[in-house]
């Protein structure tokens, strides 16, 4: 039986930060991959910001739809977007402490198919203006994914110590 | 500790097919996941749906919600002959395939209606999210997955997972 769930890498930022975390040289041993996120950036003056997933250092012919969960409002909210944000985190003026937290699946990342890929990303602080989005992501490549990196939507920033981030390997072989 | 997260069944289309089956699913697992990444036809508007067990009397419900970039909402159906699974609005597309990661909690008891959850993501039409129920204490041993509208296309590929509590 074929082992599921496994660790292939996490990456830990340490006390300067980082500008992005990146999963290189995944093995082609797997079937699909899952990406845990845990994480808060220095983006100035907001308590939310978004992070970006992109693979293959392909920072291009990505596209979303979302739904957004936005408690202040009231409502739910959608939007599409291309080669912008993915999931949402916890940023500068955010509760101390407070990491937002995201889980995506990424299935047949071997295929040579586009990619499409889904997750759910939650911001949250104790507070009313927080977010909650569930994605539906697409990578308009048929390449194999061999590495994946995450980085601060908002330019120039970075994400803080702790901010945590695990990718697992599926197999149904 | 239990083993989790082991495949029960797997299946990628070599052909294009109306239904796919995962059969003789045991029951030995908590709850299943099922994992579709699915091909449709382009231009073909089409919802991802499924049945357990053969049977497709008018046995389902389904609770769901969208949002398409443009709106959001949410809608239901009841006393239907399968479940809504995702791509709820919108279709499948050549080569960019719908996914679908679909929860069966408690598949295995035979007290209680099965309660089944799912998250659709149809990158360039939508974002779905359903729950769904099936009116049978019988224990689910097998899952058959179809479109409303068309055929599954060829590269499609569909495996479903057993998970342990114990």
């Amino acid at each position: 039986m074929a082992t599921t769930y496994e660790l292939i890498s996490s990456v830990t930022v340490g006390s300067g930060g980082a500008a992005s975390m990146s999963f290189t040289s995944i093995p082609a041993t797997y079937t699909d991959l899952s990406l845990f996120i845990s994480s808060r950036d220095t983006a100035p003056s907001q308590a939310t910001d978004n992070f970006k997933i992109y693979f293959n250092s392909a920072n291009s012919n990505r596209s979303m739809k979302t739904a957004l969960g936005r408690a202040e409002l009231g409502t739910v909210q959608t939007f599409g977007t291309s080669n912008s944000q993915t999931g949402y985190t916890d940023a500068s003026t955010a509760l101390a402490s407070t990491f937002g937290n995201a889980l995506y699946y990424i299935p047949n990342y071997r295929v040579a198919q586009q990619k499409s890929f889904g997750g759910d990303s939650i911001q949250e602080d104790n507070v009313s203006a927080t977010q909650f989005g569930i994605d539906a992501c697409l990578w308009n490549s048929t390449s194999a994914i061999t590495s994946i990196t995450i980085e601060p939507n908002y330019a120039s920033q970075t994400f803080v110590q702790y901010t945590t981030a695990y990718l697992y390997g599926i197999s149904n072989a | 500790m239990p083993s989790t997260y082991e495949k029960i069944a797997t299946t990628t289309l070599g052909s294009a097919t109306a239904t796919v089956t995962l059969s003789s699913i045991p029951a030995t697992y908590t709850d299943l996941v099922l994992i579709s990444s699915v091909l449709g036809t382009t231009g073909v508007t089409s919802n991802v749906m499924a049945y357990v067990n053969s049977d497709t009397a008018t046995n389902y419900s389904t609770t769901y919600f969208y949002a398409d970039g443009g709106s959001a909402g949410s809608g239901r159906s009841s006393n239907a002959s399968r479940i809504f699974l995702g791509q709820l609005i919108s279709y499948a597309e050549t080569n960019k395939p719908v996914f679908c990661m679909t929860h069966f909690q408690g598949y295995s008891n035979t007290t209680t209606y099965k309660t089944i959850f799912s998250r659709g993501n149809s990158p360039t039409t939508d974002v779905d999210m359903m729950v769904g129920m099936w009116r049978s204490t019988s224990a689910i041993t097998s899952i058959t997955i179809r479109f409303d509208v068309g055929n599954l296309q060829s590269g499609s590929t569909f495996t479903v997972y057993g998970i342990k509590a114990a």
